[in-house]
């Protein structure tokens, strides 16, 4: 009796709420009439996914062509002792290579901003004097948007970055470290915090046993705050998420933010169908992201009551 | 045991293990500062069991502090053997309140932490043999692998102090040792002590609220009285035979007579205490 | 002697994922008016249970609870409850946090009668310069004087208390126990308190209950308090049968820990000498 109860509420509620959002939705849709025709409903952005899904497909099959074709031809050049040059694939980006490059960036921006936040969080947290004099500098950056960053970030990379034979695409650059500048704060506040607010019985046992300061950090102060730095990595990821999606639109990085602007220069109501699948792809990675870092946080994460 | 009477370290016989000298400490900003202790004078001989007995929040984990040299006194002087006492360290080994275990290691890195800083020099099968031989002594071998939240109560203490004898202090400091262990775990544990403490010939200083635990273990008993301004009175001494067995104790008049007088003592102290308007 | 409160058959069972439990079992009590008795066991034995039940807190499984002539039903403002953890709101001063029972209580007094009752309760517990302070400001200790002060300051025709000093170190415990022996000789309140510490239940009780291991715990024996009141703590201490009383209950307690489980439902059918009264 109360297991069924319970059932409907965990599981039926969701599914009700769902079907409610999808009819108002599709009952709005063929209402709001936009510039570029009917706003799409629900069905029109399920196929328009798997639109997107085909033209991947096909557009992979081309690749597989162009790559046969090619291997056709060099064993032909070889043969014949004609000099040979390798060609690669000039197709257009999929909307499964957007997704892929968006998260290469994000994950390459966040990298940056936990080697950067951590180490220094911990300084923070173990020195008073550290913490004093960043955190004036902490407060002031900390709320600054992703748009106001990434034109000096974009001057920056260009005046800095100059390389003939570039390893990464400037774009992508600009864009991971407009990731990374955002998604700092979060990891280097939790962290200081964390460090500040280890057990200080914790820190005594270290004195009596006089750890050298490394063993110290290693042993006692790291592992007990384990625990925050994770909630700090969370919350960077989410907002370095959040912010990718602006800075590919303005840096024009390939990727789920440059797809959708892309779309909207465009302008039909396919279009915006398309648009609408990659808010969904965007809510959804999103999403699975933040569980990969609640599992991961809750991995490392220790009953601190029971010390 | 083999106690050093009191009256050989007055008359310069022997320093005393651990002394302070007109020990006072306070916290908080100036204005709304509070004095902990004042006026504090505190000898512990070589071999012998003094228990603090005093109310929560008089100041018994500060002194345990100071006396561990986690914590500096604002006035007067700790000494060790007759000198200065050095910053806290290994040789004086402290089990605290809390237990203060590390809840991401297990029952042998507890303990493995405090033999890896105390013994560098040796191997580590060596090391690892110490180790198990310390948490064989307290009895966990079965929870070895064990992480703190998974043990209860009571051996998380024995950990805490399997940990502090890793340590190999001449003298050992408890703070509160069974304040967090339920009432049958702790006259147990209580025994398991007396018995460890009377093998092992150090220096202990007790910090407890409990009559009948400072009465089973030590040799002396010295009451704190009441802070603000805590200061330690004139000391009970328990010329109790040892080992000293909790049911037999309770027939023994000497016994009786010496826990009237202590718990009469204190209820008396209490009563004393400024800002109670009591009846 | 008349029953005020009396417990009968009284047994409780908990659903847990190994399925159903009877925790207490056949608890048979009665307590005369104005009759202080302390139900002293091991942790876990389902004491709380049985204070509980009568506190209207838990529901009764089988049996039944009379007091002063009606059975109970429910919780109400007639038995004044002291918990473990005076759970005091934090927000509210100590003098306000017992006003909330007494303004409930005494609704038909004025707001000065009813500011006096919460005030003078305060006032013998102890705490008449701290009426103002909000729990944080106060000790531990101090809290649980509120505790105290909230459950005698509505009057209620039956004091439970459930391990009111189970969280305070052992010298507070002692301080509380005078507070609340002298504030409950002021009016003798019937009392049923639950704890496991000997020296507190032989110091307040006229009788103890000493309750036998759970799960189906029941009353083993029970033990007479003969100790002259008023009570001085020294007096008991120096009372010829102190001692003795106090290895019975030891040993009572020390036996039952000692017991294999298999053991208990033998032992609680056969009684360990004493007959529930």
């Amino acid at each position: 009796m109360l297991d069924v109860r319970q059932l409907l509420r965990t599981i039926g509620a969701p599914v009700m709420a769902l079907a409610l959002f999808v009819a108002l939705w599709s009952a709005a849709a063929a209402r709001i009439e936009t510039s570029i025709g009917a706003l799409p409903g629900p069905g029109q952005v399920l196929l328009a996914a798997r639109g997107l899904v085909a033209e991947h497909r096909a557009e992979r099959a081309r690749e597989g062509e162009f790559t046969t074709r090619m291997e056709v031809k060099r064993r032909a050049a070889l043969a014949a002792g004609e000099p040979w040059r390798d060609r690669q694939y000039a197709g257009k980006p999929t909307y499964f290579d957007q997704i892929a490059t968006s998260l290469a960036t994000v994950f390459t921006g966040f990298l940056i901003a936990s080697l950067v936040a951590v180490p220094l969080g911990v300084l923070c947290g173990t020195s008073p004097t550290v913490y004093a004099a960043l955190n004036p500098l902490i407060q002031l950056f900390r709320p600054v948007s992703p748009l106001a960053w990434l034109p000096i970030v974009m001057i920056l990379v260009s005046a800095l970055y100059t390389s003939t034979d570039p390893l990464f695409e400037k774009s992508f650059l600009s864009s991971a470290i407009t990731v990374a500048l955002c998604s700092l704060w979060p990891t280097l506040v939790n962290t200081a915090l964390g460090v500040a607010s280890v057990d200080p019985d914790h820190l005594n046992v270290a004195r009596v046993l006089r750890l050298p300061w490394y063993v110290r950090v290693r042993k006692i102060v790291i592992p007990s705050s384990l625990p925050w730095i994770f909630t700090g990595l969370r919350l960077s990821l989410g907002v370095g998420w959040m912010v990718l999606i602006a800075a590919e639109m303005l840096a024009q990085n390939p990727g789920l933010g440059k797809f959708v602007w892309d779309m909207f220069q465009n302008g039909s109501s396919e279009t915006l169908a398309q648009i609408m699948v990659a808010v969904f792809t965007i809510g959804g990675i999103g999403y699975a992201l933040d569980r990969g870092m609640i599992a991961l946080q809750r991995a490392v994460s220790h009953d601190v009551r029971a010390t | 045991m083999t106690s050093v009477r009191p009256e050989e370290i007055r008359s310069g016989a022997r320093p005393a293990a651990l002394a302070l000298r007109g020990v006072a400490k306070g916290f908080g900003p100036r204005g709304r500062r509070s004095e902990v202790l004042a006026g504090v004078e505190f000898e512990l001989a070589p071999g012998e069991c003094v228990a603090v007995l005093g109310f929560s929040g008089s100041g018994k984990t500060t002194l345990l502090s100071i006396l561990a040299g986690l914590l500096p006194p604002d006035a007067g002087s700790v000494e060790m053997d007759g000198a200065p006492a050095p910053p806290a360290g290994p040789e004086r080994g402290v089990v605290f309140q809390s237990y203060a275990l590390l809840p991401w290691l297990t029952v042998a890195g507890n303990v493995q932490l405090a033999v890896d800083a105390v013994h560098p020099e040796l191997g580590r099968r060596a090391r690892r043999a110490r180790t198990l031989e310390l948490v064989r002594v307290v009895g966990l071998e079965a929870a070895l692998e064990k992480r703190p939240r998974e043990l209860s109560g009571g051996m998380r203490q024995r950990v805490a102090v399997a940990r502090a004898l890793a340590l190999e202090p001449r003298i050992l400091l408890l703070d509160e040792p069974l304040g967090a262990v339920d009432a049958l775990t702790r006259s147990s544990l209580q025994a398991e002590f007396a018995r460890l403490f009377e093998r092992s010939h150090k220096s202990v200083v007790l910090v407890t609220n409990d009559v009948d635990e400072a009465i089973l273990l030590a040799d002396r008993i010295v009451p704190l009285t009441p802070g603000p301004r805590a200061t330690l009175g004139a000391s009970f001494r328990v010329a109790l035979a040892r080992p000293r067995d909790r049911t037999w104790l309770n027939r023994d008049p000497a016994f009786k007579k010496l826990r009237n007088e202590i718990t009469t003592h204190l209820l008396e102290l209490s009563a004393r205490r400024p800002g109670r308007a009591r009846r | 002697m008349s029953a005020y409160l009396e417990l009968f058959a009284l047994a409780k069972d908990f659903d847990g994922p190994q399925g159903r439990t009877r925790v207490v079992e056949g608890f048979d009590i009665a307590l005369a008016r104005g009759e202080f008795v302390c139900l002293l066991g091991h942790s876990g034995c389902g004491k709380s249970t049985v204070l509980s039940m009568v506190a209207g807190l838990t529901g009764i499984s089988s049996g039944g609870v009379v007091l002063d002539g009606r059975e109970i039903d429910g919780p109400g403002p007639d038995r004044g409850v002291v918990f473990q953890s005076p759970s005091l709101l934090p927000w509210l001063t100590a003098l306000a946090n017992v006003r909330l029972g007494v303004d409930r209580v005494f609704a038909d007094r004025s707001e000065a009668e009813r500011r006096a009752i919460a005030a003078e309760t305060l006032e013998r517990v102890g705490l008449g310069d701290a009426l103002d302070r909000r729990p944080d400001e106060l000790s531990q200790g101090e809290c649980q004087r509120v505790g105290i002060a909230r459950a005698f300051a509505l009057a209620p025709k039956l004091l439970l208390l459930d391990e009111p000093f189970g969280m305070l170190d052992s010298l507070t415990r002692m301080e509380l126990q005078e507070v609340l022996l002298e504030l409950w000789s002021h009016d003798r309140k019937t009392a049923l308190m639950v704890t496991h510490d000997v020296d507190e239940a032989l110091y307040l009780s006229d009788r103890i209950a000493l309750m036998t291991k759970g799960p189906k715990a029941r009353i083993g024996e029970i033990v007479e308090v003969g100790f002259p009141r008023p009570r001085e703590r020294s007096a008991v201490l120096e009372h010829p049968d102190y001692y003795q009383l106090r290895e019975r209950l030891l040993d009572f307690l020390e036996e039952q820990d000692a017991r294999p489980e298999a053991e208990l439902v033998s032992d609680a059918v056969t009684g360990l000498g004493g007959v529930a009264a």
